[in-house]
């Protein structure tokens, strides 16, 4: 430690505090305090370049680097699981350059990062969750124009995400669309809540934690505040479902999480195993077991 | 040299004690009352003695940890007002943020004396294209309490919450329940008491009628 500065300066092997400097961190609180304000719209901010590709969760490694301190406790995971090499050197990232404690207990922590899952233990009030997300705008697949996909925002015209929507039904006789499912936050905007399978859509609703999502090649936050409706959007005759399975998790037997499908061999095996490691092991350690089905 | 600090007219008091946690420490607490709408939190931080006479704590602490080169700010007391010396040369040498006479044109307001109402119809509400291109409001008041005051209903309130700023006239809840009525245009309000902080986010709906 340099004498006369506070540690929160000289931690980090030289970084600056949690690798951002202070004007970017600024920048980015003040668009986060908007994204709360404004449920739902996607609030413009000056993405930096971070010393990862684009992809790899630039949008909201931005957002914790904003937001972390040195009284945090830190869990990322990837696909739901904390042993990822994206969630470790994201984990490590942090621990070296803000000095937080890590892990990956979803009820010790204070901050989760996160990349396509919400953890399956509710989340509770004083917690925050951070997604990474690679197209915020859930209507770029039918509007690529920025301006128009804004205006149709701004008029709250969202009847093409229907179409959509309908023409699975038409296609398929159901709603095909399996994750980055579309919601509609606070009964106003479209919102993509990033590439989450759709089996964690009802986990949005009313959640007493607060959502920050961050898309950094897009150079976009938004926000959902705790307690805030959140509707995936469907239709009277149709409506939403997530979905479900015939197994359960070759390692703890849950049968009600989201699963993974592992291929085990060349002759058809396959294991299905909970995509949420932290669940997963706390339920193995109350005694879960997933006796014979395990190959 | 001390002596020059304490006699120089118009030397600047210092700011953060540890500008870079204090800023994160301030922040979070700022983020938790804007995703709580009327939910009173404590001033995080502790700030080094002497401070500008016209500006309570929490005021000083908001200021350090938003403002900068890229917000323009208009606030109620600037020159000529007599007490307003020490407090623009605090906010040119630690924030740096340039000073608007016309609030049309200002992205943060500083209300130091929300008594007289300003012109707060004035403020850049956003677009509907760019919502986000308005004005937040940081409004000074002597005080913050969750009892009798106005009902809080909206995303970030599990049922509904009240919030009491003694003091402050009338017409400013007048506005601040219109300005929830335009959302998702309007501008956003935080409240700093001398220990304390609220924010009223556009999003929230006010019910004008008393709550015990």
């Amino acid at each position: 430690m340099i004498d006369g500065l506070p540690a929160s300066r000289t931690v980090g092997h030289g970084y600056t505090y949690a690798y951002l400097d202070e004007q970017t961190k600024r920048m980015i609180r003040r668009a986060v305090l908007k994204a709360v304000a404004v449920p739902g719209y996607q609030v413009p901010f000056a993405s930096r370049e971070m010393p990862m590709p684009y992809g790899w969760g630039t949008g909201g490694i931005q957002l914790t680097a904003s937001l972390i301190g040195p009284s945090d406790v830190l869990k990322v995971i990837d696909q739901g699981a904390d042993d990822t090499t994206n969630a470790v050197s994201i984990r490590q990232f942090f621990a070296r350059t803000a000095h937080v404690q890590t892990t990956t207990r979803t009820a010790e922590s204070t901050l989760i990062q996160t990349r396509h899952r919400i953890p399956e233990q509710p989340l509770r009030a004083g917690q925050i969750i951070v997604y990474q997300v690679p197209i915020p705008e859930p209507l770029r697949w039918l509007e690529p124009r920025e301006t128009e996909s804004r205006r149709l925002h701004a008029l709250q015209d969202y009847g093409g995400m229907y179409v959509k929507l309908y023409e699975d039904i038409a296609r398929y006789g159901r709603i095909a669309t399996a994750y980055d499912y579309p919601v509609l936050v606070n009964g106003r905007y479209l919102m993509s809540p990033s590439p989450i399978p759709k089996f964690d859509n009802p986990k949005l609703d009313r959640m007493p934690a607060l959502q920050l999502f961050g898309a950094g090649r897009e150079k976009r936050i938004y926000a959902v505040p705790p307690h805030t409706r959140v509707e995936s959007l469907a239709f009277d005759d149709h409506p939403f479902q997530v979905q479900k399975w015939d197994q359960t998790c070759v390692l703890c037997g849950a049968g009600d999480s989201y699963l993974d499908e592992v291929i085990t061999d060349d002759a058809g095996g396959r294991w299905f195993v909970c995509s949420d490691t932290d669940h997963c092991t706390r339920r193995r350690d109350g005694g879960a077991d997933g006796g014979d089905r395990r190959p | 040299m001390s002596w020059l600090a304490e006699t120089a007219p118009g030397a600047v008091v210092a700011g953060f004690a540890d500008p870079v946690a204090d800023s994160q420490r301030l922040f979070r607490a700022l983020l938790t009352a804007m995703a709580h709408p009327g939910r009173i939190e404590p001033l995080p931080v502790h700030l080094p003695e002497p401070q500008p006479s016209a500006l309570w704590p929490t005021t000083v602490a908001l200021a350090l940890a938003l403002l900068d080169a890229d917000t323009p700010l208009w606030c109620d007391r600037r020159a000529p007002f007599s007490d307003s010396g020490d407090l623009d040369a605090f906010l040119a040498f630690h924030c740096g943020c340039p000073r608007v006479d016309q609030p049309e044109d200002a992205q943060f307001g500083l209300i130091l004396v929300p008594q007289d109402v300003p012109p707060l119809a004035r403020f850049p509400i956003g677009t509907s294209e760019y919502p986000d291109r308005s004005a937040t409001l940081l409004v000074q008041v002597s005080a913050l309490e969750n009892s009798a005051g106005v009902w809080l209903r909206g995303p970030g309130v599990e049922t509904e919450a009240c919030l009491l700023v003694p003091g402050l006239p009338g017409a400013w809840w007048t506005f601040l329940s219109t300005n929830a009525a335009a959302f998702p245009l309007g501008v956003d309000v935080v409240f700093a008491a001398s220990d304390r902080l609220a924010a009223l986010p556009r999003s929230v709906s006010i019910a004008l009628d008393g709550c015990g």
